[in-house]
């Protein structure tokens, strides 16, 4: 999408305002309507889809599998496609990096130790079928949601397997599987996968989840990790406005950054809720359209 | 999804009597049992989405549209059985969706021989066990828009498998069609509230 | 009478000593927490660039060239774009491969084409920070092209069987600086030279240039246009403990003592050529 200068600069002058003024009227820290269903993939561990007011729309599968844990460098791997870019494309890689960065930093992924031998292995693939602005925090909540109502199979066989060689056995009946959080309790920890959040920095201002036009006049765009509750790393900047020649792009200053986090802290939280409550809300019934 | 009819990005892709039909399927890694990474270049895909093109270049007004692309993206994220079958009548309700005139509905299903009962809608399992045709059938005629035998089958017995799946494929029209005209009603009555 | 069946060298041979390194470059090595480690610069090696720079800091050898501006071929544009490309040579590992470059068709066996996770990701990074610093106004209807070899790495990836990005944060931070001092070298106008350092945090506080440094802390790269009121145009922070905002500050303080530091040495180099 181009704007043309006039629009541009409309834009870019009506967002520094103090306080800011977006196109969509949103305040600073609120994020785009979303609209989600989840587990309706009959195949998958857990899924999820969720759908933007502006048409950007993925989906998120989780499949587990179990491995034999010392022969596996990671437990989690995550996979991303994007329609209409290559697989292999500076795009998508990033994409790509991002989020298995994020599971593999803050994903306690010992939880999905079975046995002494053995271990869950979670494939996470996401999806994009359309999107308009950067996609990321649309995949990080996606998968959020569909790691949140995974579902992993009940184990019958012994914990301790170090004498005898067995395989795994689980339990025939699905209605008996725990969802991922249940193995976490017993652990004593709430389970709550990481999210980003993207920021667009612009004037003074930050806002959240910039859309594909505000991106096209941001100065910078900052992506915030949040998990269990508070900011944590990777944190990082990029210019969110892929290939747009945007000629606001400058640099950061330390004050903006501190802002980031402060703002990641105050509103993430809300955000977490308000997916949580998205699950509950989910109803069974089968039209997932 | 479908997209257009658009302007075809190159020049030459144009066609100045009609539209062209560019179809891309895009299969999911987890839509199987075992995950399992598919590339789009994958001699089994190519053939699917040529099959489709072809399939649609007969049903859809294609005249009505000069110089213009229909782009189409089929994604499969779970499948057993009769892979082909879903997304013919995917793409043609998606077509409907999408307002682009057509003949009439290409409605499609898998049907395979059994020893010498027919059996219709195979799943995965039975599907790799015996041989099996997907047929296209166009409108309520017992015109077939699409065929396809990827293995052996008896003729004197093509016979009874073709008439059980002409009469599933009937049914298969009927089952969209109330969905559609169900759609529809949602959506006129929304137009006339606002 | 000599033996006919086998190929035998020339009676005078000399056998090279492979795999025999010399003892002396062993010696352990002590930097304080606050020093950084020394380096090698040195710019257009490479004629038939038009900005080229080599850098050797121990084990890490990056070497980046610069094209452009090149004219471009088709509709017209008023700013010049800027790409990056990073690739490591085909035999350096990269910084946790096993974890990131997974699953991804690009590598089959010994030859691969287009580049992976890692390399895409550091491409990006400088090319986010390189972006504000270069006046693209200056050359419409053009292209700017970095592409980047490391040739060495000597980053460390694993700190007792935990997976930190420390050696690869500490590897872009030597790229970004070699690519900044090239871009300078090609002429291009900038508004400013671009310098990053890279730090740690760990419970006894901010260690800069980090090399072996184990266990738990903060990691964080940070880019800064130092004569622009120390503008950050590369902001990457790694890790996995609590984060505090006053850790940030004192990370970002960090890593523009170390910016500045290399800001002196590249500003003296520059000088020196151009005397």
């Amino acid at each position: 999408m181009i704007l043309s200068p006039a629009e541009r600069s409309y834009l870019y002058d009506s967002l520094i305002q103090k306080p800011t003024i977006r196109p969509d009227s949103r305040a600073e820290h609120q994020m785009r309507p979303l609209e989600a269903k989840t587990s309706f993939l009959p195949g998958s561990n857990g899924s999820a889809r969720i759908r933007l007011m502006d048409g950007s729309e993925c989906i998120v599968s989780v499949k587990a599998k179990v491995v034999v844990a010392a022969k596996e460098a990671n437990l989690i791997e995550c996979d991303v496609d994007v329609v209409g870019f290559r697989d292999n494309s500076n795009f998508v890689s990033n994409l790509k990096f991002n989020l298995t960065n994020l599971l593999q930093q803050n994903f306690p992924s010992d939880y999905l130790r079975l046995t002494s031998k053995y271990s869950f292995k979670l494939f996470i693939d996401c999806i994009v079928i359309s999107h308009s602005s950067y996609p990321l925090t649309l995949i990080s909540l996606t998968s959020y949601l569909a790691l949140k109502t995974t579902k992993l199979p009940l184990l019958v066989s012994e914990t301790n397997d170090e004498e005898i060689a067995e395989l795994p056995t689980f339990s025939d009946d699905w209605d008996n599987a725990k969802p991922i959080a249940d193995y976490f309790k017993g652990k004593g920890k709430e389970f709550q996968p990481p999210i980003f959040i993207t920021l667009g920095y612009v004037g003074s201002n930050l806002i959240f989840d910039p859309s594909v036009e505000e991106e096209q006049v941001l100065e910078n765009g900052l992506i915030v990790t949040f998990y269990n509750n508070k900011v944590i790393t990777p944190i990082a900047n990029m210019n969110l406005a892929v290939n747009s020649n945007n000629s606001n792009f400058k640099g950061l200053n330390q004050t903006a950054i501190i802002k980031s986090i402060q703002m990641g802290n105050k509103f993430g939280g809300a955000i977490i809720r308000a997916l949580d409550a998205l699950i509950e809300q989910d109803d069974d019934n089968d039209a997932i359209f | 999804m479908v997209q257009g009819p658009m302007e075809p990005s190159l020049r030459s892709q144009a066609n100045t009597t009609e539209a062209t039909i560019e179809v891309n399927v895009n299969v999911a890694n987890f839509s199987t049992f075992e995950r399992k990474k598919r590339t789009r270049t994958e001699k089994r895909i190519v053939e699917l989405k040529a099959t489709l093109e072809k399939t649609f270049e007969q049903s859809v007004m294609c005249n009505l549209y000069p110089r213009t692309v229909i782009q189409v993206d089929i994604h499969v994220l779970a499948q057993d059985g009769g892979l082909l079958a879903g997304m013919t009548n995917a793409m043609t309700l998606a077509l409907i969706d999408a307002g682009i005139a057509m003949y009439d509905y290409v409605s499609s299903v898998s049907a395979g021989l059994h020893d010498q009962t027919p059996l219709l809608d195979l799943n995965s399992l039975e599907e790799n066990d015996m041989s099996a045709i997907t047929i296209g059938v166009v409108g309520k005629s017992e015109k077939l828009a699409l065929l396809m035998l990827e293995d052996k089958m008896p003729l004197d017995q093509l016979e009874s498998v073709l008439a059980i799946a002409i009469a599933g494929s009937h049914r298969i029209q009927d089952l969209m069609d109330t969905e559609l005209r169900r759609q529809g009603n949602i959506r006129a009555s929304k137009m006339t509230q606002s | 009478m000599s033996e006919r069946r086998r190929l035998l060298g020339p009676a005078n041979t000399f056998i090279p000593n492979i795999g025999i390194t010399s003892t002396t470059e062993e010696a352990v090595k002590t930097r304080k927490r606050d020093e950084i480690r020394k380096f090698f610069l040195k710019t257009g090696l490479i004629e038939n660039a038009n900005g080229s720079a080599y850098l050797e800091a121990d084990g890490t050898i990056v070497q980046v060239l610069v094209f452009g501006p090149r004219p471009i071929r088709g509709s017209f544009i008023e700013r010049a774009s800027f790409s990056v490309e990073c690739k490591f040579l085909p035999h350096i590992a990269q910084p946790n491969e096993g974890i990131f470059n997974t699953g991804s068709n690009n590598n089959n066996g010994n030859y691969r084409t287009g580049l992976t996770n890692i390399e895409q990701k550091i491409s990006s990074y400088i090319e986010t920070s390189l972006l504000p610093s270069i006046i693209l106004e200056k050359y419409p209807k053009s292209t700017i092209d970095v592409f980047i070899t490391v040739i060495s790495s000597d980053s460390i990836e694993d700190h007792g069987g935990k997976t930190t990005n420390s050696g690869l944060l500490n590897l872009v931070n030597w790229v970004l600086n070699c690519s900044s001092v090239a871009l300078a070298d090609s002429g291009i106008e900038l508004k400013d030279i671009v310098s990053s350092g890279v730090v740690r945090l760990d419970k006894e506080g901010i260690v800069l240039d980090p090399q072996e440094t184990g266990g738990e802390g903060i990691d964080g790269l940070v880019s800064f246009m130092n004569l622009r009121n120390d503008e950050i145009v590369g902001f990457w922070m790694e890790g996995d403990e609590d984060l505090e905002e006053k850790d940030v500050e004192r990370i970002i303080d960090g890593c523009n003592t170390m910016s500045k530091k290399i800001r002196a040495n590249i500003n003296s180099y520059l000088l020196e050529q151009a005397s």
